[in-house]
């Protein structure tokens, strides 16, 4: 029985000095199947990963490649067992084209330049893109291979990334096995439809490991799911048989909490925070008009293209629009001021964090202070022990891992450094408007809830709230009010407080 | 370790250039437009001094030393690097040079190994600048101010105490002889480039000097020896070094120290100039061959035009700072961070 | 000490209606009155550290003064030290006061990079004890007569006369008639503008000569070369002659002819005396002159006359305010006395000259 199954780990443990990263894990992959791999972070998914792809060595157990015992010494032994790993971090050169990015892949392997696509160092192109084009077309892909890489879309750089990755385990006589790491965590809806054809097609060749911790991906795509917590396999349970409270419960040990919030009839009297009038940005968006009031959640839904991130820019300060009027608090702001607005307590969490939010090489408290205008930012000294307290208290209200103040805040995991970002906004006191862009993006579920409690927390002190949500039940269980784009216009406004919820479909009508 | 920030990073880029229009398919045609309404200026205000035979001449003799050294920096560049040592390896290629042909100081003769030695020099010390660079970590800013000194030190020293000047005449007449209707120097130069050019477009050599400019851990997940590559090319620009020096010494008639005075900002100038970007990654040969003949044709011009000397350099600056808003222009987005 | 002086400034200054020459004069004067005590009587030999400054070692008028102070060195048996500056300021004063703090009192003369760099330079070494001399460069207004006893003289060669004289000599082998193109060294240098105004003067002796360009090359030879191959192109034949300020952009200018096969009748006039162009002047038709202040002179008297300061030889308080300023003769060369300039002098021969006298060339004050 052994012998069919093309990859299976027996008894891993796995431990760098006193943290253990694996302790006694077993796993196996099946031929023209889709496991899925959901686990929390820092529940072992990543260690596992490198073990599957070469890099980490196992301490004990043993690695079978249908049936027989192997070792993974480094990641080219384990391409030559098959196994293709799409990391989740871009691992395509920018600037080269779409070709290189494959052939670079295939000079990794001993076999990969058996057909001299490069000679004395120099290319011979047209075999180049040939093979390139001939790989891309079996994963059904119609990227052109000389297109560079920086032009491309996300969901079409994915795409590459998995050509690279099946060209690498592509041996004779042996089926790929496709680790997918993460790869919905940016992309978007329609972007994700195009990924489940991806998988389907891969799960005809041969197999694919998924790993996700969006419960509701995981168990659209997968054919089992095997959950990990604290560095052990917790469970595997067939898709079919198992729902998303049972998996939540696997892998955080804790009941899944109810996420969505009581429907506050009364918000029909508070004050209008934010008013959009008209508001358009030629090429990006046009004639929005929308009102938020203090307590309200609204909700911006749609596709990449629809607009809504550079609406928020605008209303930031970000972008600049050139018709229209953005009024804050009944007055006119002609020309949103980034500085001036975060003055005028709006605060902006933008979707690319590392980018625009936070300071990697400060620490977590000093991050945290990074926007503070209060008494305290008067003085150039700021009181470090004052802003460790500070740094704590946030610490506790979000589950911020390490709970380390003085942590370089470049170390935290990427749920962890949304979290700091968005209570360097939250705790500004005078916070009158939250403008957030993907606020829960590359955090699990359990972070989740958290971020989820203290927006809830933000608009009972009478903060207005513009969301991007990542996903349509995000949308759906946090908003007072929903508004759907589509190519830069209004398609629906959604009243939820008015007892019609809207379903899923219907959203997306108004989206595409 | 934060696997999404590289993600997210990248995927800000992707953000920004994606979905919106293509762009320019090649990078070097702002640079190119650039130099082409110079041209057209300087043609209608000057038609019958710059628009001759013996102008065009003049400027490819003027261009011929800036194109290498412009080759050997544009690949440095490209990787993100620099390399400050370019004077000082022209200084010690020329001494090297002058010293090892029959010249007036001693009596060596090398013939044709003169140069090749001096070649051989430059190539080491650049060699040596890629080492120390890879190593042990220095940045190349800095252990290429290093090289520079050094080898302005070799040559110092080497130079004694009276200009040795070259006694052979084809060491002195072989860079400015034009029997294909150029001088011999521009041909060189022209060659040159042409290698240099296929080299960055088709070959491992140049596709990883961009991948590497790109970005470095990417470029290692990828299989590119990054050190080693490294030092190949910093060895690349100490050649075009010494060949400037060379070539330089040759057409003066004598080995001097400060024979490559001015070549720095001159060189860095035009690759800047012509879009290769400081940043690595961006840009390459045809761009940094725009920025030199924009350098070139404006400095020509000027004179041409009769503008007096204490404006030339204010108003070539001027020019300069046009030609680079210009260029950067489609590149321009609010949020972007530009040191 | 350094108080008083300052607080005399300060005061000044704050007086309002105090010019600058009267402040260094007050500040001088305090300074003078500490200083007097070392001027009596003379140091020993064996105390003396003889030093000469040059800006670098690959320029032949900075390697000849060099071997001009030593021979003077080798004509006293004491050792030099020479300290090359290499074009930096700061390198330029530590490295002098270095040799200070090595004990002995200096003997300098000193080739400036600067007038700037001056006065720090001198208050080192006269402060220190030491005695020294200064050519080409200082700060207007800035005299030794004002500052120390031991700041023994300023030795001027003034520009104007050199390009007045390689001005007529070129118009001259021009045959009186044609146009020329003209090459400043580093714009804002005094021997540039000095020597191109004299080269202006003997113009005016000319009318049927003019200047077709006038372009500033750096005293760089390279820029020479590459600015001539565009004034081909914009004049042509009109080129009849070729004025540089140095010799290196003379021959900057020559290559670039020759490349282009025009030397034919072009005259070239330069300055400076280097070998290249002596041979040039020596062997062929077109190099017509170029210009010296005698290197090797200038590197030995100056440290003569520092030295005879030292030892008490020379009276520095009966010298007259215009022998501590004073402008030097120079001598033009062209195919007359070029074979004399080729052989390059000996110890005993520079020392010859300078034995004539202390004063042998001085021509007069400086020139303005």
């Amino acid at each position: 029985m052994q012998e069919t199954i093309p990859l299976s780990l027996c008894n891993v443990s796995k431990s760098f000095g006193p943290v253990r990263a694996l302790n006694n894990v077993s796993l196996s992959v099946r031929t023209h199947e889709v496991l899925g791999l959901i686990g929390e972070n820092g529940a072992g998914k990543s260690s596992l990963l490198k073990v599957l792809s070469g890099i980490y060595q196992p301490d004990s157990g043993d690695i079978l490649v249908y049936g027989q015992k192997r070792t993974f010494s480094n990641p080219a032994a384990a391409a030559s067992a098959g196994v293709g790993v799409v990391h989740q971090e871009q691992s395509l050169v920018v600037n080269l084209s779409v070709a290189e990015n494959i052939l670079m892949s295939t000079r990794a392997t001993k076999s990969g330049n058996k057909d001299c696509k490069v000679r004395f160092g120099i290319y011979n192109w047209r075999k180049i893109n040939e093979e390139a084009a001939e790989i891309l077309k079996r994963i059904g892909s119609n990227i052109n291979p000389k297109s560079k890489v920086e032009d491309l879309s996300f969901a079409d750089r994915q795409m590459v990334e998995i050509a690279k990755a099946l060209q690498i385990s592509r041996q004779p006589g042996v089926q790929p096995i496709i680790v997918l790491d993460e790869p919905t965590s940016v992309l978007e809806d329609n972007d994700i439809q195009q990924l489940e054809q991806e998988v389907r097609r891969l799960k005809e060749i041969g197999s694919v490991i998924f790993v996700s911790h969006r419960l509701d991906e995981v168990m659209k795509f997968c054919d089992r799911i095997c959950v990990m917590r604290n560095s052990e396999v917790v469970g595997e349970r067939l898709t079919s048989k198992v729902n998303a409270d049972e998996l939540f419960r696997l892998m955080t040990g804790r009941q899944a909490a109810t996420t969505s919030r009581e429907r506050n009839k009364s918000l029909r009297d508070s004050a209008v925070v934010l008013n959009l009038e008209g508001l358009g940005a030629k090429g990006k968006f046009s004639d929005i008009s929308l009102k938020v009031r203090s307590g309200e959640i609204h909700a911006l839904v749609g596709t990449n293209r629809s607009g809504r991130e550079e609406v928020c820019r605008a209303v930031f300060g970000a972008e600049e629009f050139d018709s229209g009027t953005v009024r804050y608090n009944g007055k006119v702001v002609s020309r949103p001021n980034l500085r001036e607005s975060v003055y005028g307590g709006v605060a902006y969490l933008p979707s690319e964090r590392k980018l625009e939010s936070m300071v990697a090489g400060m620490s977590v408290a000093e991050n945290l202070q990074l926007t503070h205008r209060g008494e305290r930012a008067s003085s150039i000294f700021v009181n470090p022990a004052a802003r460790r307290d500070k740094a704590k208290e946030w610490i506790s209200k979000l589950d911020i891992r390490p709970p380390i103040p003085d942590a370089d805040i470049a170390s935290l995991s990427g749920g962890n450094q949304q979290k700091v970002v968005l209570a360097k906004w939250l705790e500004d006191c005078q916070l009158s408007l939250l403008i957030l862009d993907h606020p829960t993006r590359g955090i699990d579920p359990g972070a989740r809830e958290d971020v989820s409690t203290q927006i809830f927390a933000a608009c009972e002190e009478g903060a207005a709230v513009l969301l991007i949500a990542d996903t349509l039940e995000e949308a759906i269980s946090l908003a007072d009010t929903i508004t759907v784009m589509r190519d830069g216009e209004i398609t629906a406004t959604f009243d939820l407080n008015s007892g019609a919820i809207p379903t899923h479909a219907e959203l997306v009508a108004k989206m595409i | 370790m934060l696997h999404s920030d590289n993600l997210i990073s990248n995927g800000h880029r992707a953000l920004v250039s994606a979905g919106s229009k293509p762009g320019l398919k090649k990078e070097w045609l702002g640079p190119l437009a650039a130099l082409v309404v110079v041209v057209l200026i300087l043609s209608v205000l000057r038609p019958s001094t710059f628009l001759t035979w013996e102008n065009f001449r003049a400027i490819t003799d003027q261009a011929s030393i800036p194109f290498i050294l412009a080759m050997g920096a544009s690949f440095v560049i490209l990787m993100g690097c620099i390399d400050l040592s370019i004077e000082g390896v022209m200084a010690t290629a020329a001494l090297i040079f002058v010293l090892l042909s029959a010249n007036s100081v001693n009596s060596v003769d090398l013939g044709i190994g003169a140069p090749l030695i001096a070649l051989l020099a430059g190539t080491l010390m650049g060699l040596l600048t890629g080492v120390i660079h890879t190593v042990f970590r220095v940045p190349s800013f800095m252990v290429s101010l290093g090289t520079w000194f050094i080898g302005l030190g070799i040559a110092t020293v080497l130079f004694g105490d009276s200009i040795p000047q070259l006694s052979g005449h084809l060491t002195r007449t072989w860079a400015s002889a034009s029997p294909l209707g150029v001088s011999n120097a521009f041909v060189v130069s022209v060659v040159f480039v042409m290698v240099a050019k296929f080299v960055s477009d088709n070959t491992l050599m140049g596709r990883f000097t961009y991948a590497i400019g790109a970005d470095e851990n990417i470029a290692s997940l990828n299989a590119v020896a990054v050190n080693r590559h490294k030092v190949y090319v910093f060895a690349l620009a100490g050649f075009c070094s010494a060949l400037a020096g060379v070539i330089g010494s040759s057409r003066l008639g004598v080995g001097v120290v400060d024979l490559g005075s001015g070549q720095l900002f001159q060189t860095i100038a035009a690759a800047v100039i012509g879009g290769t970007l400081l940043s690595g990654g961006r840009g390459g040969v045809i761009n940094s061959i725009c920025g030199v003949l924009l350098v070139v044709i404006i400095n020509n011009g000027l004179i041409l035009l009769g503008v007096s000397p204490v404006f030339q350099r204010a108003v070539s600056g001027l020019v300069i700072v046009v030609a680079v808003v210009a260029t950067a222009f489609s590149q321009r987005s609010r949020l972007r961070i530009v040191k | 000490m350094e108080k008083f002086g300052d607080t005399h400034f300060i005061f000044a200054i704050g007086a309002g209606a105090v010019t600058r020459r009267k402040m260094l004069a007050l500040a001088g004067t305090a300074v003078l009155a500490m200083q007097s005590a070392v001027m009596a009587g003379g140091l020993d030999k064996s105390d003396i550290q003889l030093v000469t400054v040059i800006q670098t070692n690959t320029n032949p008028y900075m390697l000849q003064w060099a071997a001009g102070s030593q021979a003077f060195a080798d004509s006293v048996g004491l050792p030099l030290k020479t300290i090359v500056s290499n074009g930096d300021s700061q390198q330029q004063l530590a490295q002098i006061q270095a040799t200070i703090a090595a004990g002995k009192k200096v003997v300098v003369t000193i080739n400036p990079i600067n007038s700037a760099d001056v006065p720090a330079i001198v208050k080192a070494v006269t402060r220190s004890g030491g005695f020294i001399t200064t050519q080409w460069n200082k700060p207007e207004g800035y005299n030794p007569w004002d500052v120390s006893p031991n700041y023994v003289a300023h030795l001027t060669y003034d520009g104007y006369s050199a390009g007045k004289w390689t001005g007529k000599s070129l118009f001259t082998a021009m045959g009186g008639k044609g146009g020329i193109i003209a090459f400043k060294g580093v714009l804002d240098s005094p021997p540039s503008k000095q020597r191109y105004d004299g080269m202006n003067e003997a113009l005016k002796d000319f009318p049927d000569v003019k200047i077709l360009d006038t372009q500033a090359a750096g005293w760089d030879r390279q820029k020479a070369y590459d600015i001539t191959k565009t004034l081909l192109t914009k004049y042509g034949d009109q080129i009849k002659g070729v004025w540089a300020a140095s010799d290196s952009m003379t021959l900057g200018a020559y290559a670039a002819f020759q490349d282009a096969g025009r030397v034919g009748e072009v005259k070239f006039s330069g300055n400076d005396n280097t070998e290249e162009a002596l041979k040039l002047i020596d062997s062929g038709p077109n190099f017509i002159d170029t210009y010296s202040s005698d290197g090797y002179y200038n590197g030995a008297l100056g440290l003569a006359m520092a030295y005879d300061a030292a030892i008490g030889k020379l009276d520095v308080s009966k010298l007259t305010h215009e022998q501590r300023t004073g402008n030097y003769s120079q001598f033009g060369v062209d195919k007359s006395n070029v074979k004399q300039q080729l052989k390059p002098p000996t110890g005993d021969e520079i020392m010859a000259e300078v034995n004539k006298g202390l004063f042998a060339r001085f021509v007069g004050p400086e020139l303005k």
